[in-house]
C-alpha cells in the first residue's frame, strides 16, 4: 500500500467511515481558495472529525507522517487562512456543530467549532441573549471568529469577540487535550479565563498554527429592551475621528462606526468613481442600547450634545436622518445581505480582500490619506477607498480597514487589487497599525518590522507546542 | 400532423457563458443554510446534498462554483477515471432543488439552477455523465416515452377505471409519467376532480410523451427537445384551451422550459391543478365538504422556487451589466395553500422550512434513481420535520414524485404521517 493510500485508510479508520475522508482532487479543489486574491493551493486530504478524540488521532498521524494540518470551519475569513500553504490534511470541523451549553444564570455559552453565526443567533435570541455578531456570513463559525480576534456589533462597548472568551478545550499539535481557563480546574465550569494565566492566548490570534480549539466558552450578554441608532456625517475623517473619540469616552455605544462615501454605496463602486460634490465623505452610526427608557434617553442626549458642542467649535459633524430600513443593517445581524459580501463585492465581481487592521484612532487620518493616494493615484486601475473605522473600548485600538472588491475572472485586475492591498498594508504597519487575521504577505510585513524578542518568543512557543511544524505551516511566516 | 412550431435558436448557454456569473460567487457560504434575521432569527439546513456528504465540494451553490471552475479551467484531471467518478458524484448527486439559489445574494443567484444543469451537460459531452441509473431511465424514455420501462401503450391504463379514453375537449389533462405509471391514484383523483367540476376534458392518449424533465435535469439537450416538439405539436394542433397537470415537474417544463430553451410556445394556458382549483375557487365553483385532518404542506421545488422569475439587468441600464435585481414573480407558494386551507375541517400547520426555504423532498435531479440513499435520507428529514408539528396526520404536496419519495421515507421511518397529493384531498372533499 502506498503512502497516499495508507494515510487515507488510517484517516478513514480514525473517523469511522470513508464518507468523512477524501483525497480526491475534486473535493480538495473546493478547499483550495477563498474570497481573497490568494492563489489556489490544494490540500492532499480532507477529513471531517466529529470528536476531540478523533482530532487527537489525526494530529498524531500527521506528526508521524510529518504532514501539515489545516483547521477549517467555514472558510469565510478574508485572509486565506485556511488555504493550505504546503498541502497536507485539511481538517474540516463542520461536523462538530453542537451548542453544548447556554447558561442563562451566569451568561455564558459553550460551543463547538462548527457552530455557525446563524445557528448561535437563533438559539441565543430564543433565550434573550446575544453575541458580537460580525458582518460576516451567517455560515461563518462563531468559534473561529472569536479565537481570531474577530469583531462584532458589541465591540465598541465590550471589546473584541476574543475578549468574550471564558474558556477553551484545545487539542495540542502533538495530540494532548488541554483546558484553558476555569474549565481547566473544573471541567463543567466555563465562567472565565481569569484569574488563571491566560494560556488561551497561546491559541488566540495564532491562525490555527498552535492547536485545534474544540470547545469555546463565551460571554453572552442579554438583549436590551431599547435601542436607538444614531446616525451622523462629517466632511472629513479629521472631524469624524474627533467626534468618535469624544463620544467613545462614555462607552455608551455598542458599535461606533464610520465609513467613507465609497463604502456607503451599495455595492462599492468598482472601479473608482469620484465622490459627488457636496456629499459628505464620511457617514457613521452608533448603536445605543438600554434597559430602561431613561437610560436610553440619557445616551441619546449625550450623543446629541457631543455633536452640538463639536459643531460650535467648527467641526463639520452633524446628526443625520436616514431611512429606518438602512438602519436595520446596523443591528439585524447576522445578515445574509451584509454577510454575503453583497454590499461589498457585488459590483467588483466575487473577490474581496482588505487591509483589516487595529489602529489607534489618532493615526486614522494619516493612514487614510496614504491609502487614498495608493488606491486613486498610484494604482494601475483606480479603486474606491472604501474605508471603515470603528472604535473599540474607547479609541485605543480602533479598527481601520479598506474593503477592496475585485473581479475573480480578470487576473490583471485581481493583481491590481492585490498590489493596492499589500501597499496599503505596508503604510499601515509603518504607521503603527496592525493587520488582523493577516494573510501570509501581511505576516511577512509584520515580521520584518517586529521586535526580535517577539519573533524569538513566537518561534520558541511554536517549537514547544508543535515540534514537527505541522499546524497550518507558513501562516505566521516564522516557521 | 406536421410540426407547426419553427425551431428557435438554441437558448442553452455553455459553461464559459455561465462563468461570468459563477465566478461572481464570493464563496461566502450563505447558500449553505436557510437563514433569516427575522426577528426572531431562524436558521435551518437547506442543501440536501451538502447535509448528506458534508464536504464543501458538495455544499450549496458555492461548491458548484468551485466545480465549474475546475471543469472549465482544467483544474483537475478529468481524463483520470477516478477523478471522473468523483466529479460525476459531486455534480450529479445534487438534487438541483434550488435551496441554495434562494439564499444567494449575489449576481450568481438567477443562474444557479440552469448553470448546474449546464455543468451536467458539459460532463455528459465529455462522457462523464449521466450516471448509470440515469442512462438506464434515459434509454427507457427514448424507447417508451417514460422513465419507468413501462410500455407506452399502457400509459393510460389507469383511465379505464375512470372513464373511456377521450382525446378532445377544452381542457387536456397532461398526466405525466409518474402519475400514469406509479401514482395512478393521483391521476385518477385528477380525472375525478375534472369530471366533478364539469370540465370538458380529455387526455393526449398515445400522444402524451414524457415531458422531458428527467432528461433535462440530467444534462441532456437533444433528446428532451424531441419530446418537447412532439408534445407541443400535438397540443397546439388539437385546439385545447387549457393544459392541466398535477405534476410539479411537468408543470415547470410545460409552463416555462419548452419556450425558454427551444422557443416552443404552447397556445393553451398551462395550469397546475392547484392553479386550476384556485381559479374555480375564486369563481365560487369549488364546493368542498368537510375533511377532518391536521395537515402540513410540502413545497415541491419545481413548482415553488424553480418558478421564481428573476429580474436581471443584462445590459446594465438599471444597475450594471448582468446584475440581479429582484424576484419579480414568485413561484406557486400561496396558490396550493389557499386551496388546501379552503377545505373545511382542515387544520393547517406550516413546517418550519417553507416556501423559498422549503427543504427538498430529495427525489429531484435524478437522485432518486442515482443516489437512492441520499434521496431517502433527505425525505426522512422532511418527514421528521412534519412529525415535529403537533398532531400532523398528513403531509400534502402537489407532486407525484414528491409523494413517492416522501411516502417511501414515511414508511421507512414507520411514521404516522401519511403523504398525499393535494388533488387527492380535494377529490375527497369535492361533492359529486
Amino acid at each position: 500500500m502506498d503512502k497516499k493510500e495508507r494515510i487515507y485508510k488510517t484517516l478513514s479508520q480514525i473517523v469511522g467511515d470513508e464518507k468523512w475522508v477524501s483525497n480526491s482532487p475534486v473535493d480538495c479543489w473546493a478547499y483550495s481558495y477563498d474570497m481573497t486574491y490568494k492563489r489556489p493551493q490544494m490540500p492532499n486530504y480532507v477529513v471531517l472529525p466529529k470528536t476531540p478524540e478523533e482530532i487527537q488521532s489525526i494530529l498524531r498521524l500527521a506528526n508521524a507522517e510529518k504532514m501539515p494540518v489545516v483547521p477549517f470551519t467555514a472558510g469565510t475569513n478574508i485572509g486565506g487562512l485556511c488555504v493550505p500553504e504546503q498541502g497536507g490534511i485539511l481538517m474540516d470541523l463542520k461536523r462538530m456543530d453542537e451548542i453544548i451549553e447556554i447558561n442563562e444564570e451566569v451568561r455564558f455559552a459553550v460551543i463547538e467549532p462548527g457552530v455557525s453565526q446563524a445557528q448561535f443567533a437563533q438559539e441565543l435570541f430564543k433565550r434573550g441573549y446575544r453575541f458580537g455578531w460580525p458582518v460576516g456570513p451567517p455560515s461563518a463559525s462563531v468559534l473561529a471568529c472569536a479565537i481570531h480576534h474577530g469583531i462584532g456589533g458589541m465591540s465598541g462597548r465590550y471589546g473584541l469577540n476574543s475578549n468574550h472568551i471564558t474558556g477553551m478545550e484545545v487539542v495540542r499539535p502533538t495530540g494532548e487535550i488541554l483546558m484553558c481557563g476555569s474549565p481547566a480546574i473544573r471541567r463543567d465550569s466555563w465562567q472565565s479565563c481569569m484569574p488563571l494565566p491566560r494560556f488561551d492566548g497561546l491559541f488566540t490570534g495564532t491562525l490555527g498554527t498552535t492547536g485545534v480549539v474544540t470547545k469555546l466558552g463565551v460571554f453572552i450578554p442579554p438583549v436590551p429592551d431599547y435601542v436607538h441608532i444614531g446616525t451622523f456625517a462629517a466632511e472629513n475623517l479629521t472631524d469624524m475621528e474627533m467626534f468618535m473619540r469624544t463620544f467613545s469616552k462614555y462607552e455608551y455605544a455598542d458599535d461606533l462606526t464610520a465609513i467613507s462615501w465609497w463604502l456607503s454605496q451599495v455595492p462599492i463602486p468598482y472601479p473608482y468613481v469620484e465622490k459627488p460634490k457636496g456629499a459628505p465623505e464620511w457617514t457613521g452610526y452608533c448603536t445605543l442600547y438600554a434597559f430602561t427608557e431613561k437610560e436610553l434617553e440619557n445616551k441619546v442626549d449625550v450623543f446629541n450634545k457631543v455633536i452640538k458642542d463639536l459643531g460650535k467649535k467648527g467641526n463639520t459633524i452633524k446628526a443625520t436622518d436616514v431611512p429606518e430600513e438602512s438602519k436595520k443593517g446596523r443591528t439585524q445581524l447576522p445578515s445574509q445581505i451584509v454577510g454575503s459580501t453583497k454590499n461589498y463585492c457585488k459590483m467588483g465581481g466575487g473577490g474581496i480582500a482588505w487591509p483589516g487592521t487595529f489602529t489607534p484612532s489618532n493615526r486614522w487620518v494619516a493612514v487614510y490619506n496614504l491609502w487614498k493616494e495608493i488606491y486613486t493615484k498610484k494604482a494601475k486601475i483606480a479603486l474606491s477607498p472604501s474605508t471603515r473605522v470603528t472604535m473599540y473600548r474607547g479609541c485605543h485600538y480602533g479598527m481601520l480597514r479598506l474593503m477592496t472588491p475585485f473581479p475573480r475572472d480578470r487576473p490583471e485586475e485581481e493583481a491590481n487589487a492585490a498590489w493596492c492591498i499589500r501597499e496599503a498594508a505596508k503604510v499601515l504597519i509603518d504607521a503603527g497599525g496592525i493587520p488582523y487575521k493577516p494573510p501570509t504577505d501581511f505576516a511577512r510585513e509584520i515580521n520584518k518590522r517586529a521586535d526580535p524578542g517577539w519573533i524569538d518568543l513566537i518561534c520558541d512557543i511554536k517549537d514547544m507546542l508543535d515540534p514537527n511544524g505541522i499546524m497550518n505551516p507558513g501562516k505566521w511566516g516564522v516557521r | 400532423m406536421g410540426r407547426k412550431v419553427i425551431q428557435m435558436a438554441d437558448n442553452f448557454k455553455d459553461l464559459k457563458w455561465y462563468s461570468q456569473f459563477f465566478r461572481k460567487c464570493s464563496k461566502c457560504g450563505t447558500c449553505k443554510s436557510a437563514y433569516s434575521y427575522g426577528p426572531p432569527p431562524t436558521n435551518a439546513s437547506i442543501c440536501p446534498q451538502g447535509d448528506y456528504f458534508k464536504l464543501d465540494s458538495y455544499y450549496g451553490s458555492r461548491a458548484k462554483s468551485f466545480l465549474g471552475q475546475a471543469i472549465l479551467e482544467n483544474r483537475v484531471d478529468l481524463t483520470d477515471p477516478a477523478v471522473q467518478e468523483d466529479m460525476q458524484k459531486a455534480v450529479f448527486s445534487c438534487t438541483v432543488c434550488g435551496g441554495c439559489q434562494t439564499q444567494c445574494q449575489l449576481d450568481y443567484k438567477p443562474w444557479i439552477i440552469d448553470y448546474i444543469e449546464e455543468m451536467r451537460h458539459n460532463l455528459v459531452n465529455r462522457g462523464i455523465g449521466p450516471t448509470k441509473a440515469e442512462k438506464i431511465y434515459q434509454d427507457k424514455v427514448i424507447k417508451d416515452h417514460n422513465p419507468y420501462g413501462e410500455t407506452h401503450s399502457s400509459r393510460f391504463n389507469w383511465l379505464k377505471d375512470v372513464r373511456d379514453l377521450k382525446t378532445d375537449g377544452n381542457t387536456v389533462y397532461f398526466a405525466g409519467c409518474t402519475a400514469s405509471y406509479r401514482r395512478t391514484e393521483i391521476a385518477k383523483s385528477t380525472a375525478s376532480v375534472l369530471t366533478k367540476l364539469g370540465e370538458d376534458w380529455g387526455v393526449m392518449g398515445e400522444n402524451e410523451y414524457c415531458c422531458g424533465s428527467p432528461l433535462l435535469r440530467a444534462g441532456l439537450r437533444e433528446e428532451p427537445q424531441k419530446l418537447a416538439e412532439h408534445n407541443v405539436d400535438y397540443l397546439n394542433d388539437h385546439g385545447f384551451k387549457t393544459i392541466v397537470t398535477a405534476c410539479a415537474g411537468c408543470y415547470k417544463v410545460l409552463a416555462k422550459e419548452y419556450e425558454k430553451w427551444w422557443g416552443l410556445k404552447l397556445k393553451a394556458k398551462v395550469l397546475h391543478t392547484a392553479e386550476y382549483l384556485e381559479e374555480k375557487m375564486k369563481k365560487g365553483e369549488l364546493k368542498l365538504s368537510n375533511v377532518p385532518a391536521t395537515v402540513t404542506y410540502h413545497d415541491p421545488c419545481h413548482m415553488g422556487r424553480h418558478m421564481n422569475h428573476y429580474e436581471v439587468d443584462m445590459d446594465g441600464k438599471k444597475q450594471w451589466k448582468g446584475s440581479y435585481i429582484q424576484i419579480d414573480k414568485p413561484g406557486l407558494y400561496e396558490t396550493p395553500r389557499n386551496v388546501l386551507k379552503a377545505i373545511p375541517g382542515i387544520q393547517f400547520k406550516e413546517m418550519y422550512r417553507n416556501r423559498d426555504n422549503s427543504y427538498c423532498c430529495g427525489a429531484g435531479g435524478g437522485i432518486k434513481a442515482s443516489y437512492p440513499d441520499v434521496a431517502l435520507e433527505t425525505a426522512k428529514t422532511r418527514i421528521k420535520e412534519a412529525e415535529g408539528l403537533d398532531s400532523v396526520q398528513k403531509m400534502v404536496t402537489p407532486c407525484p414524485f414528491c409523494v413517492t419519495n416522501l411516502g417511501d421515507a414515511s414508511r421507512a421511518l414507520g411514521s404516522k404521517v401519511e403523504v398525499v397529493d393535494l388533488i387527492q384531498l380535494v377529490d375527497q372533499a369535492l361533492k359529486k
